[in-house]
């Protein structure tokens, strides 16, 4: 019984990594060894190049060869390569983001503040409690509708004009979530 | 009858902790930061999890309902409103926040259940963040009926909530909204007077004392409005929180006269004015709030849980004017404390289970962590082979041998039972010395501590003894208020120095308890909470006639409060402390390895800053 609970996360957690090391391996090996063998199939121009695409394919057949014998000795690339196709993607991402805060978010900011000019006159700054105490005690269990969920609470609140921003950005995290997830990242990693 | 087994979790923003009940008893509860030793730690408490599951002899399966104590749900709700209120100016804070919404927290449900391990099927209850500290303040309190205050610095919408606690319900009546925000304002004054957020509050609350409240009109009329039911309105004018990545901005630094002060930087009248000041206002806010909560609802019994309510000297000076007659703080109220909030509101609420109020109280002393037992061989093989060296005593002769030690001035560090739950060292993870000493402050902590000189340290005594020797009427168990020194004992010392120069000057016949203006945070210890302090007190005044002590949290500058042996070890290693207890083995510092003792005693320059 001792520690059954941390094993159990240690092991998923060993297992996490064997898989994305894995993925990246046969992803990233296999993306190095089409791309140079296809620049050495194709190249008429210049033959001096054969030697280098010759490396080229030569490491990725090493990587693949690694994944095979020890997945484990992959950390290192594939730390290197992540962080920067991750710094690539939350570059993009601000950029994204940023346009949306502009053009967007501001704009019905500007509305929202115009709506709900502060009376300066209150007495007290305490409201009443109103919301059912119970409800906040669930959440669903499946993503999609708990994107509903978010988009339900904000008519509640009687926010409606923050769905542009909200759905946009909702569609935004979707999308990078799922570029992250496991099964994707090794085959984005080959992209670049 | 069939068990019913409640896990409560609180992590991912700060003060990471699990808690769990067996039927309703607080069976285990820890922060995560104990077994990590990392200050503050707000990961998934996958260490304190295993704690609690091995302590209560079961495996997840067998929990019957795992609740989160906040509703992220309602906290993205927040959080991006006000980024549209403060759009344009508010980017900063935006680009900084979102992607961590976008790509973990707005997922948390799956995050959770993914930590875990558990099925996606599997239920996870989410309660708001102030009902969880609603709730840890009234469930485990030893009243049938109280009124209830939470007061941090914001949970989902909530900054400050009031509510009714009846029996096995609670009831919020109302709230004050981001944001407006005591908890925030506190922490706006921390960030500009050189302390880190979320851990230096109370290095700003010692520093008050040292000061004089010349600014408080100053911020009641440009920073913030209060209302005569203790709500308030901050002038957003003057803070940053909201759009930027700062506390506050220019226009409140040109108001104080100067930028904030640097961390590490030497510490001036202004910051110590500044305490005051602040000090002064809050003390101001929270006795009108709670003479609210009493009109409400005229009920003598007052529960109180959230960061806020760890201001002892606020709840002091509420225990002196308030019109309640008992007064009740959840000794775990940061949002530690959520994580068992969470987990009574389940048991208690929506289960509707029979809730039997104990006299004093259901937290059990708060002594509900990681357990020390009093011999262990597969432990002493451990400390043996980390160099320590030490005997077995029994309990009678270790209590002799201690009372014999504060007296002759040594500085003892005491590890024994399970650790405490919450921000407060309460004797099982203790440093004890004489308060009867006149350079004891000092010496704890640049010596063993390494902290700021002008930290004061929180006496223990006798339950018995406690009225001569502080003006107070009821118990003290958990070190949650300060009262003042009795005349009788108060020492006339040098008025027209000032702020650190105080430091030096005797101010009782227990100087190294007493601050300089003559307050302390008292714990006081009975027999049935804390058997074994007890009895050291009971022979220190046999030997002495005093029956107060030094207590401070064991642990060094930058560590969370030391958990298990081994910590206790290093800690007894790195610093000057003379003896150590830990369960019933008796360790002297002279008879330890010298060589382990200097290496040790470098890493005094790697602690980080708290």
């Amino acid at each position: 019984m001792i520690n059954k609970y941390i094993n159990s996360v240690n092991e998923r957690r060993e297992k996490k990594e064997y898989k994305e090391l894995c993925f990246f391996g046969y992803g990233f090996g296999i993306f190095i060894c089409v791309l140079f063998l296809s620049k050495y199939l194709f190249n008429n121009n210049n033959l001096d190049y054969d030697k280098y695409y010759k490396i080229g394919i030569l490491f990725g057949a090493f990587i693949l060869l690694m994944v095979v014998i020890n997945p484990y000795s992959l950390i290192g690339i594939k730390k290197v390569i992540s962080s920067l196709i991750y710094g690539i993607f939350n570059g993009i991402f601000i950029i994204l983001l940023t346009i949306l805060y502009y053009l967007c978010i501001s704009p019905i900011g500007w509305i929202m503040r115009y709506k709900s000019k502060k009376n300066n006159e209150i007495t007290s700054n305490f409201v009443e409690k109103t919301d059912e105490i119970d409800s906040s005690l669930k959440i669903s269990k499946n993503k999609i509708y708990q994107v509903f969920q978010i988009i339900s609470m904000f008519f509640k609140k009687e926010y409606m004009i923050l769905l542009p921003s909200i759905i946009i950005m909702v569609i935004f995290g979707i999308l990078f979530v799922f570029l992250q997830s496991n099964i994707v990242a090794p085959f984005i990693y080959t992209l670049f | 009858m069939k068990e019913t087994i409640i896990l409560g979790i609180s992590c991912y923003y700060h003060d990471s902790a699990a808690c769990l009940l067996k039927n309703g008893e607080i069976l285990a509860a820890s922060s995560e930061e104990r077994f990590s030793r990392i200050k503050g730690d707000n990961s998934f408490p996958h260490l304190a999890i295993n704690f609690c599951l091995n302590k209560a002899n079961i495996s997840l399966e067998d929990v019957n309902y795992i609740v989160y104590y906040e509703n992220y749900l309602k906290k993205f709700s927040r959080v991006m409103i006000s980024t549209h209120l403060n759009a344009p100016k508010g980017w900063l804070n935006y680009i900084y926040a979102m992607p961590k919404w976008i790509n973990s927290k707005l997922w948390l449900e799956s995050k959770i259940k993914s930590e875990l391990g558990i099925s996606k099927k599997q239920e996870i209850l989410f309660l708001e963040h102030h009902l969880s500290h609603a709730s840890s303040a009234f469930f485990p309190s030893p009243f049938e009926e109280a009124n209830i205050l939470t007061i941090d610095g914001v949970g989902e919408w909530a900054t400050t909530t009031i509510g009714i606690g009846k029996k096995n319900k609670i009831k919020i009546l109302k709230e004050m909204l981001y944001p407006d925000s005591i908890g925030l304002l506190y922490s706006a004054f921390t960030y500009y007077t050189g302390f880190k957020i979320n851990s230096g509050e109370y290095k700003l609350m010692g520093l008050a004392p040292y000061g004089k409240p010349i600014y408080a009109e100053l911020i009641k009329k440009e920073l913030v409005k209060i209302f005569d039911d203790g709500s308030i309105q901050l002038n957003q004018k003057y803070f940053n929180y909201s759009t930027g990545l700062t506390m506050t901005n220019k226009r409140f630094h040109d108001l104080f006269g100067g930028n904030p002060r640097k961390p590490e930087s030497l510490i001036t009248q202004k910051e110590m004015d500044i305490a005051a000041s602040i000090q002064k206002v809050l003390n101001e806010i929270m006795l009108k709030q709670v003479e609210y909560t009493y009109q409400q609802n005229k009920c003598d019994n007052l529960v109180l849980a959230g960061g806020v309510a760890l201001n002892v000297a606020a709840i002091g000076y509420i225990r002196q004017h308030s019109s309640y007659k008992n007064i009740w703080i959840q000794p775990a109220s940061s949002d530690a404390g959520g994580a068992l909030g969470a987990a009574l509101y389940i048991w208690y609420q929506k289960l509707n289970s029979e809730r039997i109020v104990k006299l004093e109280d259901s937290m059990k002393g708060a002594f509900l962590g990681y357990s020390i037992k009093e011999e262990d061989k597969e432990v002493d093989e451990i400390i043996k082979h980390n160099g320590g060296v030490f005997e077995y005593q029994k309990e009678e002769e270790i209590i002799e041998q201690l009372a014999k030690d504060i007296d002759s001035g040594k500085v003892i560090g005491i590890a024994r039972g399970e650790a405490e739950f919450g921000p407060r060292a309460l004797g099982h993870r203790s440093i004890i010395a004489d308060a009867r000493s006149e350079s004891m402050q000092k010496k704890l902590n640049l010596k063993i501590k390494f902290r700021e000189s002008f930290r004061p340290f929180a006496p223990m005594v006798l339950l018995e003894d406690a009225k001569s020797y502080f003006s107070m009427n009821d118990e003290s168990p958990y070190m949650l208020s300060t009262y003042e020194v009795v005349e009788a004992r108060r020492k006339d010392y040098n008025r027209d120095l000032q702020g650190l120069d105080l430091l030096n000057e005797v101010k009782s016949d227990i100087p190294a308890v007493t601050h300089v203006d003559y307050s302390a945070r008292v714990q006081t210890v009975d027999e049935k909470r804390n058997p074994f302090m007890y009895k050291v007190l009971k022979k220190f005044k046999e030997n002495t006639g005093c029956s107060v002590v030094v207590n401070t949290s064991f642990n060094v500058r930058g560590e969370p409060i030391i958990n298990s042996e081994i910590d206790a070890y290093r800690c007894f290693m790195e610093t000057d402390m003379d003896i150590l207890i830990i369960g019933n083995r008796y360790f002297k510092k002279e008879e330890q390895n010298k060589e382990l003792y200097k290496e040790n005693n470098k890493k005094r320059r790697e602690y980080k800053l708290d």
